[in-house]
C-alpha cells in the first residue's frame, strides 16, 4: 500500500469522526445550513487533494479547521448574502475566537444532552420535530395547528432555557 | 451604550437576532447589524458562538451530513461500515 493511500485511509476515519465539529466550526463563522454545508463539503475535498502531503498525526482539528476558513471565505466572496456581515479582520477574529473556545463549548455541548433531557414533553417534542426530523417551523404549525408566530417563540424560549441550564451545570462543575 | 450584560434591551435585540438568524428569518440589515455587534463586542461575540453552537450541536439542519461526492478529487480506499456514523450526533435521540 503507498503512503498517500494509507493517508486517505486516515483522513476518512478522522474526517468521519470529527465532521460534526468542523461543520459546528464553519457553522459559526457562515450562520446558514446550507451554505455552511457546501463549504463542509468543500473543506473535505480540499483536505482530500492534500491528503498525500498532510500530517495526519497532528491534531486533526485546527488542521480541518484552517482548511475550512480558507473554504469559508471562498464562500462568503462569492455570495452577495454575506457581503454586509463581517469584514476579513472580523472573520478572522471570530475564527480565532472559535476555535480557543472550542474546548469550551465541546464541553457546553457534553452538558447540552442532559438538558434536552430536562424539557418538558411538549417542548422535546418540538425540538425533536425541528432539530432531528428537520422540519420548518410552518410544518410543524401545519402539522400540530400551533401558530406559527407562538412556534418561533417557543423555540427562542427553548434555547434560552437550555443555555441557562448549560451555564448552570459548567458552573457547578467550576468550568465557568 | 452601556457593555452587552449591563444592558438589558441590547441583551433582548442580540438574543432576538440570533434567534432569527437560526431560523432563516434575519433580515440583511439585521444581519449587517449583527456583523457589527459582534465585530466590535467580545462579549456579545461569546455569547454569539455560544447560541450558534447550541443551534448546530442540537441538529441545526446539517451537523450529520454524509460524505461529499469525492469523485472529484483523489480516487480513495473505502474504509467499510464508518461513511454516515458519528457517535456525537443524535444520541440524545433515544
Amino acid at each position: 500500500m503507498s503512503e498517500a493511500e494509507s493517508n486517505s485511509e486516515v483522513l476518512l476515519r478522522l474526517w468521519v469522526r470529527n465532521q460534526a465539529d468542523v461543520y459546528r466550526y464553519i457553522f459559526a463563522l457562515l450562520p446558514n445550513a446550507a451554505d455552511a454545508q457546501d463549504v463542509l463539503q468543500a473543506t473535505c475535498v480540499a483536505l482530500w487533494r492534500k491528503a498525500s502531503q498532510l500530517d495526519l498525526n497532528r491534531p486533526f482539528l485546527p488542521l480541518a479547521f484552517r482548511f475550512a476558513l480558507l473554504e469559508v471565505r471562498k464562500n462568503r466572496d462569492k455570495n452577495r448574502r454575506w457581503a454586509g456581515f463581517l469584514d476579513d479582520s472580523a472573520l478572522k477574529n471570530l475564527a480565532r475566537q472559535r476555535e480557543e473556545t472550542h474546548d469550551l463549548l465541546e464541553a457546553r455541548r457534553q452538558a447540552l444532552d442532559g438538558c434536552v433531557a430536562k424539557l418538558g414533553p411538549t417542548d422535546r417534542d418540538l425540538v425533536e420535530r425541528h432539530y432531528q426530523r428537520l422540519l420548518t417551523v410552518p410544518e410543524i404549525a401545519d402539522a400540530t395547528g400551533r401558530n406559527i408566530h407562538t412556534l418561533y417563540k417557543a423555540l427562542q424560549r427553548i434555547r434560552r432555557q437550555l443555555l441557562a441550564c448549560v451555564n448552570a451545570n459548567l458552573e457547578a462543575e467550576g468550568i465557568i | 451604550m452601556s457593555e452587552f450584560g449591563e444592558d438589558k434591551s441590547a441583551d433582548v435585540e442580540l438574543e432576538d437576532w440570533l434567534s432569527q438568524l437560526c431560523e432563516g428569518t434575519l433580515s440583511p440589515e439585521d444581519l449587517r447589524r449583527l456583523g457589527e455587534k459582534i465585530a466590535t463586542d467580545s462579549a456579545a461575540r461569546r455569547f454569539y458562538l455560544e447560541y450558534l453552537d447550541l443551534h448546530a450541536a442540537l441538529g441545526g439542519q446539517g451537523a450529520a451530513v454524509a460524505l461529499p461526492d469525492l469523485s472529484r478529487a483523489e480516487p480513495l480506499s473505502v474504509v467499510e461500515g464508518t461513511a454516515g456514523q458519528h457517535p456525537r450526533v443524535r444520541r440524545w435521540m433515544r
